[in-house]
This record gives structure tokens, C-alpha cells and sequence, in this order.
């Protein structure tokens, strides 16, 4: 890429919105063991970067952009996680139970994640937004608005609530299950 | 089950809680349930609480803070957290050493509040815009990035005092003004050359370096030139320096960055300002119907042309200031032009001096095919006078990069250049502190990354002048070669063999041939080989109106009365390598003082 490329105002731009955010999510799922094997910084950089070219590759993909981001973003982690500690995340640790990279609070179990994530995935994409977003990332509300295509802070609140009601309802199922 | 029927108040009032971050206590929320189904969906609200205070707390489990443990050093990155300099609205700025490239820098990085909301990334962009620029005057930008949850660029440690600290603490006469006004109209210049407008030139944000280089700092209120911000939210800046249009809510300009400066030489002289409020409706009011202070009520002192001079700077009429750096620059330097002390004729009529010659010039001939290709031999000495004072080299004054004759001025090269004192088969850089006798030799060693034309000239302090380069009959090509070290005279090293007043070397690079210049300098008298050094001749006037013509320079009509010499539009030192652009010029100042 080079200075004029439009792809580099859309990685900054991405960067500028999303950036300390995404680096703080990374964070989260990057294990004590795996934390000087790699840069999460780097990582989310490398997912920005993906996730334009991406878009420039195939402009018209149904998918929003911060569920696009979370996605690659998870990928990448596993990636950088599993060249980190080849079997780490496939047998014979605790990790190994845990099919998503760890949200590392011993107070949480791997059976927690699993549910969660399943329940998800089982929201429908603007519920799912909402709930990665705020629940995840924790970005400011203006932000959460613009990205729900709500036209206040109030209604993207409103939003923001229902959605995380509707993943509670849906892994409360998958527990029964 | 409908989704609505979910939706009620103790359901949606924890996710309220969740969303909001807040706290949650669990056992009162349960007992809040209406009934099992509700129960059921709050206890995965729970557990949604959990895993969403989970991701608030990774900041602080994984740490965005500088701090380690004592005694150990702080890093950021690469960078070893030194010291803290200063501190700001989005952050603080550091004292680091960057453990790649081995040196100290300046690192600016922001608050974690400030990358939280995004705000940080101004500083993202400060950097962009610096990269662009490459100057002397010109802090210069090493990298940026965005790491543990901060954001953050690192550049040159500029060590020296604010012009703030140097006007509250000593004040500047007008000529030390006008030194600083040229070198900052050098650095804007070159700052709207590249597209980018500085936005906030203070007296706080220009450096004076220990050597007495001034350096342009801090592009936080930068941005690209072509920018188009919305209506009235162009205005950053610090009121004082703001011009009236931009707190009346205009886009910022090139005008703008000029009045700033124009404040900046008033406040340099008065420890005051043209315009001072105690708000931004105060300061428009205040410039639409109020009389800005006179600078000559300030300072009684100070010449007309200086006092006319700021005044057009500051001009409430954008048009009415001046119409770029460069001519304010041009300004600027005509009011240091010294009268002149005789009348002076043109080159080619001009009298022979009838005083001593302060420096004298000789060729020395290699004459090594014979003796094994390594001797040198001298053919003429030094005149001089018996009680000659020792020379002492200092670095001064010169120009930065202008434009040629020939030349759009966008194609940038690297150079190179230092001269060399050969004594006793020894060679060493002349330096600041390097002393020069009779017998001692000089070359230059020079080297760009496209070829050039180069001209090396000697000027005394009373501006007689001669060309040591090229030399006649000379057979290094022309334009010199690139990438590959260069010494001038290809086959010759000059000679001292005078001693006398202060002394001047200007080397002059160019991508184009200076067709302009040329004629000119073919007229000055050139040291031959195995000739003693032909008498100098004095500068006309028209010389330094053909230079200030050429490259953009504030453009004058010759003038019999200007007593300037080539010397005195230059005042960048020669030393080091650096980018330019379309002609180079640099200067290096030999003083002689008595013992």
C-alpha cells in the first residue's frame, strides 16, 4: 500500500474509530503464556488492513463492518495463538477446552464461552452488533449509535439493552439444551 | 414466547446496567425475577455482566500504564521511558531513548482516555503531517504507532529553550527578531510547500537549539492544506495568535500561518501581543472594532521598516498581508542588508582593491604521475601580512533550499558536504573549533544522489569575492557525478596562503545548470595552477538581486544601494547530510580573530 492508496485513509480511519478498543479486546483474549509471543497492537493492525482489502476485493458483502472486524480480529488471535503454542488450543491443556481464544477471568469457565458464543451467533447481525460493540468493546455510546443506525444515544441504549436480553434468553437455551 | 415479553423492567433494566458498565448485584437482581422463565433468561444476564465486566477489566489487568516496577526502566514499545517534559490536554511528552536507532527522542503519547475516545488519533495525524516535511527548521518525525492502548509519535529531542522562555527572560532586539522571522518563514515555507498549513505558530512552539538554530515544533493544530472543515470548526489554536478570519470562523490558510508569525515578531519585541481578550467573542469583537496596539508605541525604537513590516504581517485583510513565507522572508532579509560603505561597480569594471586581500586562493597542482602519483606540490604561498591573526573556523549562516532557475523545485535529492583541512598529510573536518594557518590545504568533499552543479565561493567580510570552483580548465565533469563522494578541486587542494578578516565559503548545488548564475560567476577572478591567486573583486549589487530573483526569494528590482553580499542571504551552516530541493546553498564562516 502506498500513501495514496485509498485503502490506507480507510485503515486509519478504522484505526482512529476502533482501534484502542479492538487492542483492548485483544488483550482480553491473549493468555498470560502466549502475552510475549506476540503484539496485540500488531494483530489488530493486521485485521484493519485485512478486513479493507477485503472490502476492496468484495465491496458488496452483507455483513456489518464490526462483526466483519470481531471475526477477523478472533481468527487472528487463534492464528497468532496457535503459532505461538502449536497444541495448545487442540489437546492436552486447559486451553485446549476452550475452542475461542480465553477471555482470562478465573472466575469464568470454558462452558461459559461456549454458550455465549453460540448464542451469538444465533442473534440476529444488528442484535449481534449491538451486543459486541458495547458488551465487548465498550465503545462510546456516539459511536454505538452511528454504527446501529440509530438516530440518538438514547435509542442505540434501547437497542444495545433488547439485544443483550435476547443473548441472555438465547443461552439460557443452550443451557436447557 | 414473544421477544417483548421478555422485555421487562428487571430484565431490561440489568442489560441497561450491562450496557451502561455499571455494577451489579446479582442476588438482588435474582430476587427480582418475576417468575422461573424470567429467572432463568436473568441468571445468562448475569453471566453476561461477568463476561462484559471481563472486557472492561482486561485495561487494567493487562496494564495500558508506563509504569514498571521500580527500578525497572518504563517502556513504551521500543522506546525506555526516560523522563517526563511536559504534559498537555490528550497526554504528556517524554524523554525516551529508542533502543533500534540508539538515540534519545521526544515521544509524544497520549492519555488512555484520549486513544479511548478516539481523540488520540490527532496525534496520529500531527505525525503524517510532519513525515511530509524535511527540514532544518523543521522538527523531524521518526515513527508512530498505536500500542498499549496509546497513541504515539517520536522525534528529534530538540534540546534548547522556547522563544517564550528567551522573551520572558531576555527579550529579543529587533535584528535578533529578524533572524528568528527568517528562519521560521524557511521553515513555513517549506511547511506550504508541502501542502500543509502548521496552524499554531507561537513563541511557544519554536525552539532555539544550544547552537541558535531555531526549530518549528508541535503540528498538533496541523492540517493538509486542501482540507475543507466544516464552517467554524477550523478554529484551533491559541487566541493570541489567531488571525481575526479564522475566530470569525473561516477555514484556516496560508494567511493565517502568516499573521501568527507576524504575531509571533511582535510579541518577540513587546513581551505583548496586537490583540489580547479575555474570550473568542471578546477577541473578534475586539479586532473588528478595537485598534490593535502599535508596535511603535511598544518599542519607540524600532526602525520603520521593521514596525511597517510586522504591521502588513498582522493585517486584519488577509490580502492585505503578506502573500506567502517566502515573501515575508524576502522582507525580512532586506531589512538586514547592510547599507553600503562605497559605491560599487559592476564585475567586470570593478576597481582592483587596493588593501590587502584578506585570504588568498592557490591551486596546488597534482603533479604526481612522476613521483608516484601521491605528491602534492605547492605552487604559490600564502599572502599575507606578517602579523596576520591565527584563523578560527566557526560554522554561521545560510540559506535553505531554494528553488533554481531551471528547476519546479519538487524534485528532492540527498547531499552532502564538509570541508577538510590538510595539514602535514593529515586530514580533519573543519569544524566550529578547527583554527587554520598559512601552508594549510582545503578541499571539499561533497556527495548527492543525482548529479549536480556545484560552485564553491570565497567572500571576505568586505564582499571581495572569488570562484575556487569550478576552476578553469577544470576536468571533473559537470555536473558532478552522483552517489559517490566528490572532492572539489578534483586534482587540487586550495591553499591558504593569506590570513585576514572573517572569510566566507558558499557552496552552491544545483540539479540544473545556474545558466543564470553562471555569468556570474565566470566573472570572478579563480586561483590558477601554478599562478598566484589573481585579485578579487567586489559583489554588485545586481548579484544578489539575480539570486533573490531565482527560486522563489522575494523578487527586488536592482538596486544601486544595496550593500548585500552573497553571504547575507544565507544563514543555514554548512554541516551534515540532509534532503533539499532545487538549488542548495550553505555557508561556512571562518572568523579571524586577533590573538
Amino acid at each position: 500500500m502506498s500513501g495514496s492508496d485509498p485503502a490506507v485513509g480507510h485503515v486509519n480511519e478504522l484505526s482512529r474509530r476502533f482501534g484502542f478498543h479492538l487492542e483492548q479486546w485483544t488483550r482480553g483474549r491473549t493468555p498470560d503464556w502466549a502475552r510475549d509471543t506476540f503484539d496485540p497492537s500488531d494483530v489488530v493492525k493486521d485485521t484493519l488492513l485485512e478486513v479493507v482489502r477485503e472490502e476492496d476485493a468484495e465491496p458488496s458483502r452483507d455483513e456489518a463492518l464490526l462483526l466483519r472486524l470481531r471475526r477477523t480480529l478472533y481468527e487472528n488471535v487463534r492464528a497468532r495463538l496457535r503459532r505461538a503454542r502449536p497444541g495448545r488450543l487442540t489437546a492436552g491443556s486447559d486451553d485446549a477446552d476452550c475452542p475461542e481464544p480465553p477471555l482470562h477471568d478465573a472466575r469464568l469457565g470454558p462452558e461459559l464461552f461456549r454458550r455465549y458464543e453460540v448464542a451469538l451467533t444465533r442473534l440476529d447481525p444488528a442484535d449481534r452488533e449491538a451486543v459486541i460493540a458495547r458488551g465487548e468493546l465498550g465503545l462510546p455510546w456516539p459511536e454505538v449509535a452511528d454504527l446501529l443506525d440509530k438516530s440518538s444515544v438514547a435509542a442505540a441504549r434501547l437497542s444495545v439493552s433488547r439485544a443483550l436480553v435476547r443473548l441472555a434468553r438465547e443461552m439460557s437455551h443452550e443451557r436447557r439444551r | 414466547m414473544n421477544d417483548d415479553d421478555d422485555l421487562t423492567d428487571p430484565l431490561l433494566s440489568l442489560a441497561q446496567k450491562i450496557a451502561e458498565g455499571s455494577a451489579v448485584n446479582p442476588e438482588s437482581e435474582k430476587e427480582a425475577a418475576p417468575d422461573d422463565t424470567s429467572r432463568a433468561t436473568l441468571e445468562s444476564l448475569l453471566e453476561i455482566a461477568a463476561i462484559s465486566a471481563a472486557h472492561r477489566d482486561t485495561e487494567h489487568r493487562f496494564g495500558t500504564a508506563l509504569t514498571g516496577a521500580p527500578n525497572e526502566p518504563r517502556y513504551w514499545g521500543h522506546l525506555i521511558i526516560l523522563e517526563t517534559i511536559g504534559s498537555g490536554e490528550f497526554g504528556d511528552v517524554y524523554r525516551a531513548h529508542d533502543t533500534r536507532l540508539q538515540v534519545d527522542v521526544a515521544l509524544k503519547l497520549s492519555s488512555v482516555a484520549a486513544a479511548r475516545s478516539g481523540e488520540a488519533s490527532r496525534v496520529l495525524d500531527e505525525a503524517r503531517l510532519l513525515a511530509k516535511v524535511r527540514h532544518d527548521n523543521v522538527v523531524r518525525v521518526y515513527g508512530a504507532d498505536q500500542k498499549q492502548g496509546r497513541v504515539g509519535l517520536w522525534m528529534d529531542l530538540v534540546q534548547g529553550q522556547t522563544l517564550e522562555e528567551l522573551t520572558k527572560s531576555q527579550g529579543f532586539s529587533e535584528r535578533e527578531a529578524i533572524n528568528v522571522g527568517i528562519e521560521l518563514c524557511r521553515a513555513l515555507a517549506a511547511v506550504h510547500r508541502v501542502g500543509v498549513l502548521h496552524g499554531d505558530i507561537k513563541a511557544h512552539n519554536v525552539i532555539r537549539q544550544d547552537g541558535g538554530h531555531y526549530v518549528l515544533v508541535d503540528f498538533g493544530a496541523g492540517r493538509p492544506l486542501e482540507a475543507t472543515p466544516e464552517a467554524g470548526r477550523d478554529v484551533i489554536g491559541t487566541p493570541v495568535y489567531l488571525a481575526p478570519e479564522v475566530l470569525e470562523g473561516q477555514p484556516r490558510s496560508t494567511a493565517s500561518d502568516i499573521y501568527s508569525l507576524g504575531v509571533l515578531l511582535f510579541h518577540l519585541v513587546t513581551n505583548d501581543y496586537p490583540v489580547y481578550a479575555a474570550s473568542r467573542l471578546a477577541f473578534i469583537e475586539a479586532h473588528r472594532t478595537g485598534t490593535p496596539k502599535r508596535l511603535r508605541d511598544l518599542r519607540p525604537n524600532l526602525s520603520d521598516g521593521f514596525v511597517a513590516l510586522v504591521e502588513k504581517a498582522v493585517s486584519t485583510n488577509p490580502a492585505e498581508r503578506f502573500g506567502s513565507a517566502g515573501a515575508l522572508q524576502g522582507a525580512l532579509v532586506k531589512l538586514v542588508s547592510p547599507p553600503p560603505t562605497a559605491p560599487m561597480a559592476p564585475i567586470d569594471v570593478a576597481p582592483l582593491p587596493t588593501r590587502r586581500v584578506p585570504l588568498g586562493w592557490t591551486a596546488w597542482a597534482l603533479i604526481g604521475a612522476g613521483v608516484g602519483g601521491a605528491a602534492w606540490a605547492a605552487t604559490s604561498t600564502w599572502r599575507a601580512n606578517g602579523n596576520a591573526p591565527p584563523l578560527v573556523a566557526t560554522v554561521a549562516a545560510t540559506t535553505p533550499p531554494i528553488a533554481s532557475a531551471g528547476d519546479s523545485g519538487v524534485r528532492s535529492y540527498d547531499i552532502e558536504a564538509a570541508f577538510y583541512r590538510i595539514r602535514s598529510g593529515d586530514e580533519e573536518q573543519l569544524t566550529s573549533t578547527s583554527r587554520l594557518r598559512v601552508e594549510d590545504e582545503l578541499r571539499l568533499s561533497i556527495q548527492t544522489t543525482v548529479p549536480a552543479y556545484v560552485y564553491v565561493v570565497n567572500e571576505d567580510e568586505k564582499g571581495n569575492a572569488f570562484l575556487l570552483y569550478p576552476l578553469p580548465n577544470g576536468s571533473l565533469a559537470r555536473p558532478v557525478p552522483a552517489n559517490q563522494p566528490v572532492r572539489l578541486p578534483a586534482e587540487d587542494n586550495w591553499r591558504v596562503d593569506s590570513v585576514g578578516d572573517k572569510e566566507h565559503f558558499l557552496v552552491f548545488a544545483s540539479i540544473d545548470p545556474l545558466t543564470a548564475f553562471d555569468e556570474i560567476f565566470k566573472k570572478l577572478p579563480a586561483p590558477e595552477r601554478g599562478q598566484r591567486k589573481p585579485p578579487a573583486v567586489k559583489l554588485p549589487s545586481e548579484t544578489i538581486d539575480t539570486f533573490r530573483g531565482v527560486g522563489g526569494l522575494a523578487p527586488t528590482q536592482p538596486r544601486r544601494d544595496i550593500g548585500a553580499r552573497f553571504r547575507d542571504l544565507f544563514t543555514t551552516p554548512l554541516e551534515g547530510r540532509e534532503t533539499t530541493q532545487g538549488m542548495w546553498v550553505r555557508q561556512l564562516t571562518i572568523a579571524n580573530p586577533p590573538d
